[in-house]
């Protein structure tokens, strides 16, 4: 029999303990929960942008961008990426249009592409974006450099569900004008309507192919450089045969930024040039903000209002719409070099309510005017008196109030994406804004930010809806390259769990 | 930064040299010390009483002896053995016990020449073993090498974090530390120790991540052609650091010394210790991104940092848990040197909790937006190899077991305990016969405890042969009333 000395014991007792604590030790570990808030990024080593980010019926998100990680050239493809929850990459593709076609005028054509709206169809059968294809003309399919950039294009794709592979890999271009059309026409916004059971898709950007011979145009059309442009598309994105007023516009350059649908219509926001001058004398254009209600059927416009300040050059245009309370909401921001006001660089929110097809400004708070709220987010380092481009903006449920996304432009160089919340009353709340980006004391090492979509991550239905937290996309500016990016904050704006 | 926290490792290195030189030049100080007094406390003259039988007159030496300057130390030595063994012959154990404390005092490890001396009796010898040579206190101080390895808990990458890609770890390069020691011990029971010490340790490890993109049949992956890694060529943006930590580790913990070498003194221990962060910083943080073949201009772009702090600066609060708790254990040598140690010490660090500050995980701008990196929860083994010196401080007592209060105290319990027992006894020829024996037990006290504190015997055997007599009694009776039966 084994004598178990008093020695013994105590040895023995010593290493079970000593194993003991040992193994305890998995549980006094606690992950944080990574679903509170995650930074990520997505594409491969070349350059890669986004611009739009929507979530998606099983909890995820599919952003929208662009990228030449995979082209033999510079030029972009379109660059979709699906991912969970949490931000983990599910599938990506990237697809565009194939180099090398021959156009009229002989040239060797290349294609750059990139997605600006991207729409899950309510029975999730498929993913439809629309895009901007730019035609580059090269003398050769050996030539290092293009002749020049042709014409920019319409081009709307459909991502198969599971895979996002295009069901057409060159997309389906937008034909207004006729085949093989000159004129260049963009796209800024894309919105499904689904109103009597069917899925249609209304989109607004703005074309050069512009309406000539516009009343009190004193210059003959010298300043009207583009019209704003929508159109109404059929699910197989043919242009619905009611569909009569592509264009719009007056005789300074216009576009349209963002597009509401409403019960009156189609609601079309956007920035007009709109001439400051006493009648006979010079031109005194400066951009002012466009509102402007068509008809659903036909696109025949049913009201219209510009909201200009002489030397408030206005630029953005993206809006939102309250359709419980019938109010339209619109970011604008200042352009910080030109005119003399006291708000350059500043973002600018202005309310209007509608009422019937009527127009009211109803911005809390207004003193310059015409109705628009001025805000000075700063920079990154706390300083004030900073350029903000706005890029997005979205409206909070349960009139929680709203979500911005802006580029705030520090130099060709540098650029941090900011992301603001404001209150009902369009105060920004306390704790904001949010910037994302970086760059040295002595400005050495800098990243290239730009803001994409940003949206409310929103749990439940009807009155029990919950906000958790917001995510948003744009161009992150790495170190190495431009990334595709995707951002979770949690409801105070910060990345703490 | 980096400068001032060296410091504390090299003034810590400095003090331990100083110390063991002290210790040595004490050592040999000891043993050159000439005696003062010129008739060096009537020594010779204690001899010749000692040789004659006149063992009273010895004892009148003792206070002159007593004095560190009245001789050298081989003969205050000599004299309190003389004077111990004539304490001993005439059974003044108490006053023997206590001029054996001297001699232990002259020299903590004093053993008696069991070989040719004629002053140095049994008595001495067995009076000898009842005492301990084991310091009752000791310092060490010590430095060396170390290194870490680290277990990922968690992913919280940038790029994909559910994916099962190899494309993310803590590298495997042996990067190397330092630490250094400055410690306490204190003698426990049966030859364990409990030890606390300060450690300063400098603690790194490399650190490697490379995006990866998920191949899907609309992705066309097929125009990757990285040649950094043929085998993976989803993998395209690598990120490489080294992190730097200085710590505070506070360990308690129990030691077993395993006594049987003589000279070496091999040692495990365990324990838990508080762990404080001081500095933390990434060195030579880069991304590369993977150069491709199918555009000259594509991939191999890199971004470099020679250093970011990721403690708390005045701009950024800290991307590390400060405080942690590890698990400590280990296992050495010690090396006798003198009355003092060298030692060589391994030791393993398990950190139980996560290294990073969850709520700042996202908190530096330089690491997140330009670099591309978010740190994963992980936490830090970490193996230390340490060589150092143990100066050790005695005060001469009795071994547990040959301590006559503490044995004493132990047989009047047992006897107390017998009575008792007697007093339930049922049995009369039983009680009539334990009970003289225990009174017999009663007169040997003295004696037998006399006897331990002589060290003859050792107080345990000696009360576990009392109480298998009593038993053997007890034992005794039952048998026969089954043979009644």
């Amino acid at each position: 029999m084994l004598y178990l000395s008093k020695k013994n014991i105590l040895f023995m007792l010593f290493v079970l303990i000593a194993y003991l604590s040992s193994s305890c030790q998995k549980d006094q570990i606690s992950p944080a929960n990574q679903e509170v808030a995650f930074v990520k990024y997505y594409g491969h080593v070349g350059d890669q942008t986004a611009t739009d980010v929507i979530p998606t019926s099983d909890g995820g998100y599919v952003l929208l961008g662009s990228t030449n990680s995979y082209s033999a050239r510079e030029e972009m493809d379109i660059l979709v990426v699906k991912t969970d929850s949490l931000g983990n990459e599910l599938w990506s593709s990237a697809f565009g249009r194939t180099e090398g076609e021959v156009d009229p005028d002989f040239r060797y054509l290349r294609f750059s592409e990139e997605g600006i709206r991207i729409i899950e169809l309510p029975d999730q059968s498929a993913y439809v974006l629309a895009a901007n294809r730019t035609y580059y003309d090269y003398p050769s399919a050996s030539s290092e450099g293009p002749v020049g950039e042709s014409k920019t294009k319409i081009v709307l794709y459909q991502l198969d569900y599971a895979t996002g592979a295009p069901t057409s890999t060159s997309g389906i271009e937008l034909m207004t004008t006729g085949t093989n059309s000159p004129f260049t026409e963009k796209v800024s916004d894309m919105k499904l309507d689904t109103a009597g059971g069917g899925v249609k898709f209304i989109l607004t950007g703005y074309t050069k192919n512009i309406k000539p011979n516009k009343p009190d145009d004193d210059y003959s059309g010298f300043f009207d450089e583009k019209d704003v442009f929508t159109v109404l598309l059929n699910a197989d994105f043919s242009i619905d045969p009611s569909w009569l007023n592509f264009v719009y516009g007056f005789a300074g350059s216009d576009y349209g930024t963002s597009v509401q649908i409403t019960s009156e219509g189609y609601l079309i926001c956007g920035i007009s040039d709109f001439d400051h001058s006493a009648t006979g004398q010079a031109a005194d254009y400066v951009p002012s903000i466009l509102v402007v209600l068509i008809q659903k059927s036909g696109g025949t416009p049913l009201n219209e209002k510009e909201y200009a300040l002489k030397e408030y050059h206005f630029g953005g245009g993206y809006s939102v719409f309250d359709a419980d309370n019938n109010k339209l909401t619109i970011a604008v921001n200042v352009d910080n070099a030109l005119g003399a006001n006291a708000e350059k660089g500043n973002v600018g929110l202005f309310q209007i309510q509608l009422s019937s097809i009527n127009f009211t400004v109803v911005t809390p708070n207004s003193t310059d005017g015409i109705g628009c709220q001025y805000y000075d987010l700063g920079d990154i380092n706390g300083s004030t008196g900073k350029e903000h481009l706005v890029e997005s903006i979205a409206l909070l449920p349960g009139d929680e109030g709203f979500i911005l996304s802006t580029t705030q432009k520090s130099s060709l160089f540098e650029s941090d994406i900011c992301i603001a919340k404001f209150d009902r009353n369009l105060n920004v709340e306390e704790g904001w804004p949010y910037y994302f980006g970086y760059s040295d004391k002595s400005s050495l090492v800098l990243t290239n930010d730009k803001a994409g979509s940003v949206i409310p991550i929103i749990s439940g239905t009807g009155n029990q809806i919950n906000i958790s937290g917001y995510a948003f996309t744009g161009r992150f500016g790495l170190g190495t390259n431009e990334m595709m990016g995707l951002v979770k904050l949690n409801l105070n704006g910060t990345l703490t769990p | 930064m980096k400068v001032r926290l060296y410091r504390p490792v090299i003034a810590l290195v400095l003090l331990c040299s100083m110390f063991s030189l002290l210790s040595i030049n004490d050592a040999l100080g000891q043993r050159g010390k000439k005696g003062t007094s010129s008739d060096d406390c009537q020594l010779d003259e204690a001899k010749k009483w000692y040789e004659e039988g006149e063992l009273e007159k010895i004892e009148s030496i003792e206070f002159c002896a007593k004095d560190p300057k009245s001789m050298s130390t081989e003969k205050r030595l000599e004299a309190f053995q003389l004077i111990t063994e004539s304490y001993l012959y005439r059974d003044k154990i108490g006053a023997a016990d206590n001029s054996f404390r001297e001699i232990l005092k002259i020299d903590p490890l004093y053993q008696p020449d069991t070989v040719g001396d004629s002053y140095q009796s049994y008595d001495l010898i067995y009076l000898s073993k009842t005492f301990t040579r084991r310091p009752i206190f000791s310092m060490y101080f010590g430095g060396g090498l170390n290194f870490s390895l680290i277990e990922q808990l968690e992913n919280y990458g940038v790029d994909n974090t559910s994916g099962t890609a190899d494309h993310e770890g803590y590298l495997r390069e042996v990067v190397i530390g330092a630490n250094a020691t400055v410690g306490f011990e204190l003698p426990l029971l049966y030859n364990f120790d409990l030890t606390l010490d300060a450690t300063f340790a400098y603690r790194t490890h490399a650190f490697g991540d490379s995006m990866y993109l998920s191949a899907t049949t609309a992705n066309p992956s097929s125009l990757i052609t990285s040649d950094l890694r043929k085998d993976d060529l989803l993998l395209y943006s690598t990120l490489k650091f080294k992190e730097n930590q200085f710590w505070i580790d506070v360990p308690l913990m129990l030691r077993y010394n395993i006594t049987k070498f003589k000279g070496i003194l091999p040692y495990v221990y365990a324990g838990v210790a508080a762990n404080f962060l001081l500095y933390a910083d990434l060195t030579d943080v880069s991304r590369r991104a993977a150069p491709e073949s199918v555009r000259a201009e594509l991939g191999g772009q890199s971004t470099t940092s020679s250093s970011i702090v990721i403690t708390q600066t005045t701009n950024s609060p800290s991307l590390r848990t400060t405080v942690n708790v590890s698990f400590v254990a280990g296992a050495g040598l010690k090396f006798r040197l003198g009355r003092n140690f060298l030692y060589v010490d391994f030791r393993y660090t398990r950190m139980f909790l996560n290294n990073v500050d969850l709520d700042n995980r996202y908190s530096n701008s330089e690491l997140l937006y330009y670099h591309g990196h978010v740190d994963n929860d992980f936490r830090t083994d970490n193996f230390a190899l340490t060589a150092g010196f143990i100066k050790s401080f005695y005060v001469p007592r009795k071994k547990h077991q040959y301590n006559p209060i503490i044995i004493n105290s132990k047989y009047s319990k047992f006897l107390e305990k017998e009575r008792n027992y007697i007093k339930k006894e049922t049995d009369e020829d039983l009680k009539r016969e334990l009970n003289s024996t225990l009174k017999e037990m009663e007169q040997q006290q003295p004696s037998l405890i006399e006897d331990v504190q002589k060290g003859k015997t050792k107080g345990t055997k000696m009360l576990d042969d009392k109480k298998k007599e009593i038993e053997d009694i007890k034992n005794k009776r039952v048998k026969v009333e089954v043979n009644y039966e």
